[in-house]
């Protein structure tokens, strides 16, 4: 499908029209700014949050009004969609904020941090990812991450009177810029071959011209000239860092192990989020067309490199770790590589309708460790990292909290039945499927996926002690005891239903997010395309 | 009758997840009363899987008892996920078995679990959940969630109600089964990608895998293999299940022992088997050897076992080895039998569980010489226990027999447990290989084995004085624990004299799945080759030198038949990558093309199948030689055989 390349004058009204939900998000933390200007003293800004989640739910229902509107078009003269994918990754954004203004409610004054920023913050970090998910050119791509970064880098250091909330910070800001000047430099690349920022005119380019393509005797791409190659690997290199894929991951742990633990969620998740929403915008609009064998020079093997290296390395580094915390952020690390299985298989087979499987598993993805994160942040002692020991006895003090996080333990290690498990369940089925379409070198694929879910089976492990420690041990010393909040209550029970609900009834969704990847605007499939048999009946639900 | 117009097979599924729920709302200090709700919800289970047997057509080999309304209907559309359930005669004893037994279990913690009584009656019932779902689902999808539903439960009951070392028997256990369930899922997927449609229903998805080429067949069988073996287990991967029953408790003991280890061989043969039937035919002899190192080495393993509990979990290792051997021998008896023993297996095992429990309730010992003497002290308890032993042992009359002697008929008839091509058999051309008789000796030696370490135990435990002074002091048997133990000598009693009720309902399935292995007419080649066993024995020369004529011109007989390649010939087809029978009757434009039509209709025939006849011919030729068998089959037939020719 051709960009549309009409242009319009001035700003239209259809352009703000679908930027409205980030529109929405932008106001209300504003207000939520203005509002903290009137505070003095601690405490009392709780109300802060409810506001934030309002204006989170009024931006969320907004998008769902968008993509309900069933057609794509462009925003200020192609630099944004407003298409279904776009609404898509807005809605899983918004629904992780949601949860963490919830989580943070309480989590706040407990740690002597009440303050209204947090929520402005969140909903700025919000607007930013937004703004990645519509992203329609390389510039408003790095104008969203920019703003999704910065206000995460703050969030990091939110504890001012803490010094490892500081060092987290601080982190995550140099490795933050070193990966943002990367991605500079790689978009500068390709403006210098291309000539262009636009992602739609660099997928044309891709497929077709001899300065990106190099081509052989028969007249068939079979790589990439140097120059585009190191801008891409580049650009790529940078979303790796964004996204946490090894060798990209070392701050990682550090960062979530020093933030505050509702913020460390936002990172682990709305954050990956976005990240695999710009990655995804790349991908399969601008950097399309050349043939993906996993022997060729194209993104393809670089991806199956990555997403191997990232389960086993981060499933393995997750066993050693002590701390919670430290587990969770390598678990998570390992989430980002299964995350890159469908992707794998859409570049390899050439149909982007494998990524459905991607917005399926985020949302997942997001339910439990949002959930098991914000368990975490209730047990948490004054800056002290929780460890396996501070678990024991949990079955038996905090029945209710102990459940849900043998949910989120079982959805995140992709047990049957949680959403966990069908997410995987996709992830995996996209790659075997891509297997027996591609032309050659299908049998990598699948050894892909059963290193991949072998490499599972140790996350079960890990995931499990949290189980054991819960139930299967007594408590030893006076372990630290809470009362959960209100909200945060609301959250996490939010969190382990949504987890049973989608890995019983996942119908639904999974029929959403695989048409929200169909309606990616000007990929060169586009919505009509041919879906592989195997998939061909997801459109429409039939039987 | 109204009985059929309800969905009887979801209210056994779903009714004690039902209970578990009604647990769920009782306060947790009413341990009484969650108890006794526990028990009666399962005892209601059972009585609703009783319409099963009831409902259930012996002469039919397919899927029943499924209710088109409620039980076949979308459930994940847009994957081509169905929630579809329904029995054939291998699953439905296996279901009534599990609703048999969970009542006992629930019954026998009434006093063993005092901590955490609630959690621990929910944990039973949802894994009872699993169990049936995993047995009754005709989707591989679904059969996959039940399949793993299963775990966390029994995963939590030896885990937090276990024994001293339970936590690392627990993740053992559950790293184990996850290690084989993942691998098979990425072969399921592979089987499911390659269909026609989407659909995971099983018949498709056997009817797909069969389409196959070899390679593939193999790798993907061996996925499922290791699935299945690890939770049987098969002999080098069994060093899970001593951890996990000795550290259990009595009802996951039971549990474990009497259905869960059933999941591993009812896979075999409701997906491994008839999924691969190339890769079988060259796995078959290798997983058959496995399975009698288990039977040989788990026997003399539980012989020097000092741990009661342990000598019973070494002993199930033997007695699955049984069961496996029958099914990898791939003769109407052996499948038969290896189900019957199954059933047997559960019963008996089960009971020993139970009885060991009993004790360790009393003097929180289980090594067999903290005992001796008790029969004195508890009379009625050894009695009860004296039964279950010889059921385990094999006893004619008992539940174990039966089974015991299908399997080793079946084993010394294959035509399948040989490791090259069979030059020498003790039939002259026709018949089963030396190595076939070889497999069924040694195993043989697996019930004598079996008789020596039970019946030591019993000794050193039951007879001789009365060793420690606190056995002096022992109670018999509570009418509570009576009403636990009774029903399972009653059911070893039944399984043991009426095996004929269970075995014709199985026949007509084993038939169907021979079927769906070997291609059309595999129940009726055997019945001819019973009769050329009779012929040799009794020199009845007319019929047999039909039935000789009709095995030269068709090319029966897939072991030496002119055209057959034999295993190694199979074997050089997978490594190079031959294309499936399937492919080529395709290719050659025979067979029936519709991949998705009638399954019987579409099975590849096995190597040199009547398939390649016309249709007509072979019916006839068929009929002809059942009734020219017929004959000559009773007076080759030994007694409880069942060699009936269903429909």
């Amino acid at each position: 499908m051709m960009p549309a390349m009409e242009i319009a004058a001035g700003v239209g009204r259809f352009d703000l029209h679908g930027l409205t939900p980030g529109m929405i998000i932008t106001g209300f933390g504003l207000l939520v700014l203005l509002l903290e200007i009137f505070h003095r003293g601690r405490g009392g800004r709780a109300y802060l949050g409810g506001i934030a989640v309002f204006g989170l739910v009024l931006g969320g229902m907004w998008a769902y009004l968008l993509w309900n509107q069933r057609f794509s078009w462009s925003l200020f003269r192609m630099m944004a969609y407003q298409d279904g994918f776009g609404q898509a990754f807005t809605a899983i954004v918004v629904m992780a904020a949601i949860l963490t203004c919830l989580l943070a409610t309480d989590y706040l004054p407990r740690h002597q941090s009440d303050r209204g920023e947090f929520y402005a913050l969140i909903l700025f970090a919000v607007t930013g990812m937004i703004l990645v998910a519509v992203a329609a050119d390389l510039v408003t791509l790095f104008l969203g991450i920019e703003t999704m970064s910065l206000a995460v880098y703050v969030l990091a250091g939110f504890f001012r009177h803490s010094r490892h909330s500081a060092e987290a910070s601080l982190k995550y800001l140099i490795l933050g810029a070193l990966s943002t000047a990367i991605m500079l430099y790689g978009i500068a690349l390709l403006y210098g071959v291309t000539k262009t920022t636009h992602l739609a005119s660099i997928g044309q380019l891709f497929q077709e011209s001899p300065a990106i393509c190099r081509f052989n005797a028969e007249g068939f791409a079979v790589g990439l000239q140097p120059l585009p190659l190191i801008g891409m690997v580049m650009i790529l290199v940078s979303m790796g860092f964004k996204i946490a894929l090894v060798p990209f991951h070392m701050w990682a742990p550090d960062v979530y192990d020093g933030s505050p633990t509702p913020a460390a969620g936002f990172m682990a998740t709305a954050v990956k989020v976005a990240g695999f929403a710009g990655l995804l915008r790349l991908l399969m609009i601008a950097f399309v067309g050349w043939p993906a064998r996993i022997s060729s020079t194209g993104w393809v093997p670089i991806l199956f490199v990555l997403a191997l290296v990232t389960i086993i390395l981060g499933n393995a580094a997750a066993i050693v770790q002590n701390k919670l915390k430290r587990m969770l952020a390598y678990s998570s690390i390992a989430h980002a590589g299964y995350l890159l299985l469908p992707l794998i298989a859409a570049g390899y087979a050439g149909h982007q309708a494998f990524n459905g499987a991607v917005p399926y598993y985020l949302v997942a993805y997001t339910l439990a460790t949002l959930g098991a994160f914000g368990v975490l942040g209730y047990l948490e002692k004054q800056d002290q990292a929780l460890t396996y020991d501070d678990l024991d006895g949990l079955g038996k003090r905090h029945p209710w909290v102990a459940a849900s996080m043998t949910i989120f333990m079982i959805s995140a290690a992709g047990i049957p039945p949680t959403a966990g498990f069908f997410a995987k369940f996709l992830a995996f089925k996209a790659v075997i499927d891509a297997a027996g379409i591609g032309q050659f070198g299908g049998v990598y694929l699948v050894v892909l996926a059963a290193l991949g879910i072998l490499a599972s089976v140790a996350g079960v492990y890990y995931y499990l002690r949290v189980v054991v420690h819960m139930y299967m041990r007594e408590q030893h010393q006076q372990g630290p005891s809470f009362l959960l909040g209100r909200a945060a209550a609301v959250a996490i029970a939010l969190c382990a239903f949504g987890s049973v609900a989608l890995g019983i009834l996942p119908n639904r969704l999974a029929t959403l997010s695989y048409i929200s990847t169909i309606e990616m605007a000007d990929t060169p499939e586009g919505p009509e395309a041919i879906v592989p048999a195997g998939m061909a009946r997801t459109t429409g639900g039939g039987d | 009758m109204g009985l059929s117009g309800v969905p009887w097979l979801s209210l056994v599924i779903f009714g004690p997840l039902l209970g578990a729920i009604g647990i769920g709302l009782i306060p947790r200090d009413q341990k009484a009363l969650l108890r006794n709700l526990a028990f009666f919800s399962s005892l209601g289970v059972f009585a609703l899987s009783i319409p099963l047997v009831l409902l259930f057509d012996p002469a039919r080999g397919d899927f029943q008892l499924t209710m088109q309304q409620f039980e076949n209907v979308a459930w994940i559309p847009a994957l081509g996920v169905r929630y579809q359930v329904g029995v054939d005669g291998i699953s439905l004893f296996l279901i009534v078995l599990t609703t048999f037994l969970t009542p006992l279990c629930i019954l026998s913690a009434y006093r063993a679990v005092e901590d955490r009584v609630k959690e621990y009656l929910i944990a039973l019932l949802v894994l009872e959940t699993g169990m049936l779902g995993a047995l009754a689902a005709l989707d591989v999808f679904l059969f996959y969630i039940f399949w793993e539903v299963m775990l966390i439960p029994m995963y939590l009951i030896i885990g937090v109600w276990g024994g001293p070392r339970r936590r690392y028997a627990a993740v053992k256990f559950f790293l184990y089964t996850m290690v084989g369930s993942v691998l098979m899922l990425v072969a399921i997927l592979y089987v499911y990608s390659q269909g026609e449609v989407a659909d995971f229903s099983v018949e498709h998805l056997w009817a797909t895998a069969q389409g196959l080429g070899g390679r593939a067949q193999l790798w993907l069988f061996l996925a499922f293999a290791l699935a299945f073996a690890i939770k049987v287990p098969l002999f080098p991967l069994h060093t899970w299940l001593p951890d996990a029953h000795v550290e259990a408790p009595t009802a996951g003991s039971v549990i474990l022992a009497g259905v869960l280890l059933k999941m591993g061989t009812f896979g075999f043969v409701r997906y491994a088997m008839p999924m691969f039937p190339e890769a079988l035919q060259v796995c078959a002899p290798y997983i058959a050897l496995l399975a009698l190192i288990g039977i040989i080495y788990g026997a003399l393993v539980a012989w020097v076992q000092s741990d009661v509990k342990s000598l019973v979990a070494y002993s199930s290792v033997s007695h699955l080895g049984f069961v496996v051997l029958g099914l990898m021998a791939l003769t109407p008896q052996g499948i038969s039998g290896g189900t019957f023993l199954m059933l047997a297996h559960g019963v008996s095992t089960g009971g020993l569980f139970l009885c060991v429990g009993f004790l360790y309730e009393r003097r929180h010992r289980r090594l067999i010489a903290d005992f001796g003497g008790i029969a004195r002290v508890v009379p009625v308890f050894s009695a009860i226990f004296l039964v279950i032993v010889l059921a385990s042992a094999g006893l004619p009359g008992l539940s174990g027999f039966v089974g015991e002697f299908l399997v080793l008929i079946g084993a010394s008839q294959s035509h399948s447990l040989h490791f090259g091509p069979v030059e020498y058999s003790f039939f002259g051309r026709v018949g089963p290989s030396v190595t076939s008789f070889l497999f069924a000796g040694l195993a043989t030696l697996g019930v004598i084995l079996a008789a020596l370490y039970l019946l030591s135990m019993v000794r050193r435990m039951l007879f001789g004085p009365v060793v420690h002074e606190a056995n002096t002091r022992i109670s018999d048997a509570s009418p509570r624990e009576l009403a636990y133990l009774v029903p399972v000598v009653l059911a070893a009693f039944f399984l043991g004299i009426f095996p004929g009720f269970f075995t014709s309902r199985i026949e007509a399935t084993t038939a169907r799945l021979l079927e769906v292995i070997e291609g059309p007419g595999a129940w009726e080649r055997t019945e001819e080759f019973l009769a050329t066993v009779a012929e040799d024995r009794h020199s009845a020369a007319q019929p047999i030198a039909n039935a000789s004529d009709d095995r030269d011109q068709t090319g029966d007989f897939r072991v030496n038949a002119p055209g057959d390649r034999g295993p190694q010939g199979r074997w050089r087809e997978l490594v190079q990558g031959n294309p499936g029978p399937m492919i080529e009757r395709l290719a050659q434009g025979q067979g029936d093309q519709d991949l998705t039509g009638d399954l019987r209709r579409q099975v590849p025939s096995g190597v040199g199948g009547r398939s390649d006849l016309p249709e007509a011919f072979t019916g006839d030729r068929l009929a002809e030689g059942r009734l020219l068998a017929r004959g000559s089959v009773d007076q080759a037939r030994i007694e409880g055989l069942p060699v009936e020719v269903p429909r």
